[in-house]
């Protein structure tokens, strides 16, 4: 069958489009990214939105809460491997101490474990961002002072808690009670101090006792810090629940609120190509031309 | 997609959802059936015309099941007079076309950031007694898929 203008009748198909509406529509949601400019523009998903919104301002603070928090678990935990470190030397002093047969290098290692106790001091005194580690709530005051023998904790025993989800606390402190063991008897102080006075007075069964009561508090300061490490890690995974949440939320709020760029500005030049041919064409042609063959 | 038919006192007309000109009220006679649909989008069968605009040569084939799926087209004889096309037995047949006067032709339009072209080697062929359509390829013509259309 063959086809051509001679023999082709003119059927009308001209339904019209509000297309100059959706020109300026399309325009400022290609200009401001958003589909709803006003409530009214899509009532439903505006409401959906501000509850979107106000759900990732509760992420923002979690995620403030959290960082901070691992901030300070994390100096606890420096604090803590060097307090280790500081025992450690102790003990190991000690145990020369014990094998030491003259009384001047026991009078030395005493004198050595006298300076380790004001490290230790300072170390239970250790800040982050400005305020004290060991404290329990008093972060403001040096909650250790005093010469070996004679050191006073001066913070109290209280967990300090930080909210890193909805309804998930996770300690950011340990008390220095705790950890210098000032709370449970021999504290580490008190142990250094006993120690160096069992050398110092050549005292063999003393000095035994001593060194055993330094590995007491050795363990139970390395348990303290497994503790912190897991703080840590719940922190971690606190942090990483919190992005993905973020991302879905954001993900929702842009598919109620957002419109599709790269199809918008597809839809834009369509239309704008559109308009430019077709003004393009009709000015060539002649709009008695065209408005013959278009009834 | 939802399509309900809106009884009015002289023409029916169909509701369809399309994503770049909202809802629309198409009549009857718009409306068409590609048997086989599009190259490319055959199970798209369902489909209806309307013009870009008052005096616009180019003509909107939506399709009634996909709202963002849509065409440009113009009638080819606006820009070809010349456009001189045979078409098989068989392929009018399938459509039921018995009588040219009856038949209606569109040809797609492509338009990119230099030109706008249409595609003349396969254009859609409408019966316009039933309101069934396809898409055919034409063997042995002078025609290609990119005659310009910008400057005539």
């Amino acid at each position: 069958m063959r086809i051509s203008d001679a023999y082709i009748a003119r059927t009308s198909t001209s339904r019209l489009s509000q297309l100059t509406d959706r020109l300026s529509t399309l325009q400022t949601q290609v200009s401001s990214g958003l589909r709803i400019q006003q409530a009214s523009d899509d009532p439903s998903g505006a409401v959906r939105a501000a509850q979107l919104h106000s759900g990732l301002s509760r992420i923002d603070q979690y995620n403030t809460a959290t960082d901070a928090a691992t901030g300070w678990v994390k100096a606890e935990d420096s604090a803590l491997g060097q307090i280790t470190d500081t025992l450690r030397s102790a003990y190991d002093q000690g145990l020369q101490g014990a094998n030491a047969t003259s009384t001047d290098a026991r009078s030395t290692l005493a004198d050595s474990l006298d300076s380790l106790s004001n490290t230790l001091v300072q170390l239970g005194n250790t800040t982050y961002d400005g305020r004290y580690l060991f404290g329990g709530t008093q972060t403001t005051t040096p909650p250790f002072n005093g010469a070996p023998g004679a050191v006073s904790y001066t913070g109290d025993d209280t967990i300090r808690q930080a909210t890193v989800g909805e309804g998930v606390q996770v300690a950011v402190n340990q008390p220095g009670s705790t950890v210098m063991g000032t709370n449970t008897q021999p504290d580490v102080f008190a142990t250094l101090h006993t120690l160096a006075t069992a050398l110092r007075n050549n005292d063999q069964a003393a000095i035994t006792n001593g060194v055993q009561a330094l590995n007491t508090n050795l363990t139970r300061i390395t348990n303290l810090r497994g503790d912190t490490g897991e703080r840590l890690q719940q922190l971690s995974l606190a942090s990483d629940h919190l992005s993905s949440s973020k991302i879905t939320l954001n993900s929702a709020v842009d598919d109620v609120e957002g419109v599709d760029i790269t199809q918008a500005i597809v839809d834009l030049k369509t239309q704008e190509n559109l308009y430019t041919a077709a003004s393009y064409v009709s000015s060539t042609l002649g709009r008695g031309g065209l408005l013959q063959w278009l009834r | 997609m939802v399509v309900e038919a809106i009884c009015e006192p002289a023409t029916f007309t169909t509701r369809v959802e399309t994503t770049r000109f909202g809802v629309l009220e198409i009549p009857e006679a718009d409306q068409v059936t590609l048997i086989h649909g599009l190259l490319g989008f055959e199970r798209h069968r369902a489909f209806c015309f309307f013009a870009h605009a008052p005096g616009s040569p180019f003509i909107w084939l939506q399709s009634m099941e996909d709202p963002a799926l849509a065409f440009v087209t113009v009638n080819p004889f606006d820009f070809f007079a010349e456009y001189d096309i045979e078409i098989s037995e068989s392929d009018a047949a399938e459509i039921g076309l018995v009588h040219v006067r009856d038949a209606m032709l569109c040809t797609l339009v492509t338009i990119n950031d230099h030109d706008v072209t249409t595609n003349l080697v396969g254009p859609v062929i409408i019966n316009t007694e039933n309101g069934r359509g396809k898409q055919v390829v034409l063997t042995n013509s002078p025609y290609g898929t990119r005659h310009s259309i910008s400057r005539v």
